[in-house]
């Protein structure tokens, strides 16, 4: 039985739902339109716009730029994230808090700034080639992610294991491989894939950083969109959407994002 | 299994907050010792200095004469278990048991002998595949034991092995501890902060206050003869009696009651006596160490009865098992046994 409480947060969250999904939905919808702009309602039915997407060189070079970069840089994220972790974890380091600080410092600051000081710094003053700037950028916005991720399942996990481990005599580097990252598993999965996801539709970093031979996807559908109103847009958007709940639903498949919090898994 | 010798161990941290003090005791081969002491008095911090989880700021620790300062905790060949067990999650019990063997490099085929062979021993053998996740409490700990034990250990260490177990099943696990430990000749050091339970299982106790050795020896010996009111109070002794005046070496004053001992009292500044050895209205009519008071409050203890007597050197507890109780309020004369009146010099 529902009680009161639980009947009027599911009400609220069916709204919160509606407001969310509503928009998608006319997305989705206009995107099959045959008429040439995004309108409603739709007057017929084409799947044309969706074979546009394939006719737009600068939507198939941004595909593979942005997958690209997102896999570097949430890779590298991860790299860098989980050492960092397992040290402000594990040891007594001084200033800890302000290396932690330092560590999510990203997410405080605009995007958008932190893409102009990219700009700036990288590609004006240390005359950097675009990818590499572009990867620094998606980097810095992934980073966060992992530190956060990681941290929890790192303070969940009892720090008896691993000395168990040590005097069973596992050295301390093995027994990171063995046993932090087997238990720790879960989380980078998980931030592998938020990092991914947020690089993969970043906007304002991107778009400091787009150069002459490299455009990303999300800035190259903005591009498209100001010189042409049609549901080519609409079509891609339901594309980037099905793309991104692809990779949530394999999250979920490979560790159940729930398990995170889950101090058995 | 192997001697260990401890010399003058200290630990301080930050150069300034001392944990541990002149810390210096041997532990014979095969047997069992317990490190008692209430929490934060360092005994846990004593274990893991000898597990070699933490550097001692002083002081050796010596296993058959060689001193393993300098040897990583990977390379000691000690087992361990932890009270929270620590069992890897992510690995069945069998891969759990079998994880110190291929760390040595071990043949596989030796690990599977090798590991049945410790799971026999502690009974585990059915639950070979499952995932620490899928058992009891009591199996986890049996798993702890059987993963440390694997390697042939020099040394056991146990970190308040039982302390996350259940009444029943503590005392179960302390004996089958106990039995295995006689059985394979092990040397243990068992960490906890249960009287009974390390008395119970101990060929020898080390007590443990404020970062210093307090008493070290048999559970006869601390249980007659403890060193201190400190011991004392620890392991059951309610009743002390502040020594007032030394008349000779068996006789003392205080206040004006003189109270005989058997034992030597000439450093005494505390009397003591445990509970049950003080008796009411004794029909044997002593003619010394007799005390008037009257009964304040009674408790059941189930095999006896467990009253407060307020006396001219204030309250008294006395045990006595009798079938009937005697009421608040009651008159009673006490008497104190010379035998078993302790004297402790501090």
């Amino acid at each position: 039985m529902l009680n009161r409480k639980n009947k009027t947060l599911a009400i609220i969250s069916i709204i919160i739902l509606i407001l969310l999904m509503f928009p998608l939905l006319l997305v989705i919808i206009t995107s099959f339109n045959n008429q040439d702009s995004i309108s409603l309602p739709i007057k017929g039915f084409t799947l044309s716009w969706y074979a546009n997407i394939f006719q737009q060189p600068d939507f198939i070079s941004g595909f593979e730029s942005s997958l690209f970069v997102a896999i570097i840089a949430s890779l590298s994220a991860l790299i860098i994230g989980i050492p960092a972790v397992y040290a402000l974890t594990r040891f007594n380091i001084v200033h800890k808090s302000w290396f932690q600080s330092f560590f999510l410092s990203p997410t405080l600051i605009p995007e958008i700034v932190i893409g102009f000081a990219l700009y700036q710094a990288a590609v004006i003053t240390l005359r950097l080639p675009v990818m590499p700037s572009l990867i620094i950028g998606h980097f810095l916005l992934c980073l966060p992610y992992v530190i956060r991720l990681v941290t929890a399942s790192m303070l969940l996990m009892d720090k008896n294991i691993e000395e168990a481990a040590w005097v069973c005599g596992c050295s301390p580097q093995k027994g990171f491989f063995l046993i932090v990252l087997p238990n720790i598993k879960a989380s980078i999965v998980a931030a592998f894939m938020m990092c991914f996801i947020n690089s993969f539709n970043n906007i304002p970093i991107s778009l400091f950083m787009n150069g002459p031979s490299i455009t990303m996807l999300p800035p190259a559908i903005l591009n498209y969109l100001q010189n042409n109103y049609d549901p080519t847009v609409s079509a891609i958007s339901v594309v980037l959407m099905i793309f991104t709940a692809l990779i949530m639903l394999l999250t979920e498949k490979l560790v159940g994002l729930n398990k995170l919090t889950d101090r058995s898994n | 299994m192997a001697n260990l010798e401890v010399k003058d161990l200290a630990k301080s941290y930050n150069g300034k907050t001392k944990v541990l003090k002149d810390i210096s005791f041997s532990v014979k081969n095969g047997d069992l010792v317990s490190i008692l002491g209430p929490s934060g008095c360092g005994k846990t911090t004593t274990l893991r200095i000898i597990a070699g989880l933490i550097p001692a700021t002083d002081g050796q620790v010596l296993v058959d004469g060689e001193d393993v300062g300098k040897v990583p905790v990977y390379k000691r060949n000690f087992g361990m278990v932890f009270q929270s067990y620590a069992l890897f999650p992510h690995m069945t019990v069998f891969n759990n048991v079998a994880f110190g063997l291929k760390m040595k490099k071990m043949s596989k085929s030796d690990i599977q002998k090798r590991v049945d062979q410790i799971l026999k021993i502690t009974g585990l053998s059915k639950l070979a595949s499952r995932y620490p996740k899928e058992l009891s409490g009591g199996q986890q700990q049996r798993v702890s034991l059987a993963r440390a034990l694997v390697v042939n250990p020099q040394l056991l260490l146990m970190d308040e092995p039982l302390s996350n177990l259940d009444a029943k099943l503590r005392i179960k696990m302390r004996s089958e501890i106990r039995e295995l430990q006689q059985k394979l000749k092990m040397t243990v050091l068992f960490v906890t902060h249960d009287q009974r339970e390390c008395f119970a299982i101990s060929d020898k106790v080390l007590i443990m206050k404020d970062g210093k050795i307090d008493q070290y020896d048999t559970p006869e010996n601390i249980f007659h003869h403890p060193s201190s009111e400190y011991v004392a109070r620890f392991i059951g002794y309610d009743n002390f009696i502040n020594v007032d005046e030394i008349i000779n070496d068996r006789q003392i004053k205080s206040k004006d009651l003189v109270f005989l001992t058997d034992e030597n009292n000439i450093q005494a500044k505390v009397l003591t006596i445990r509970p049950e050895n003080i008796l009411i209205n004794s029909e044997e009519n002593p003619s010394n160490n007799l005390i008037d008071g009257t009964i304040t409050s009674l408790e059941y203890l189930g095999q006896s009865f467990k009253y407060k007597v307020n006396t001219s050197l204030g309250y008294l507890t006395v045990e006595e098992s009798r079938k009937s109780m005697r009421s608040s309020g009651d008159k009673v004369q006490l008497y104190l046994p010379s035998k078993h009146l302790h004297p402790l010099s501090r």
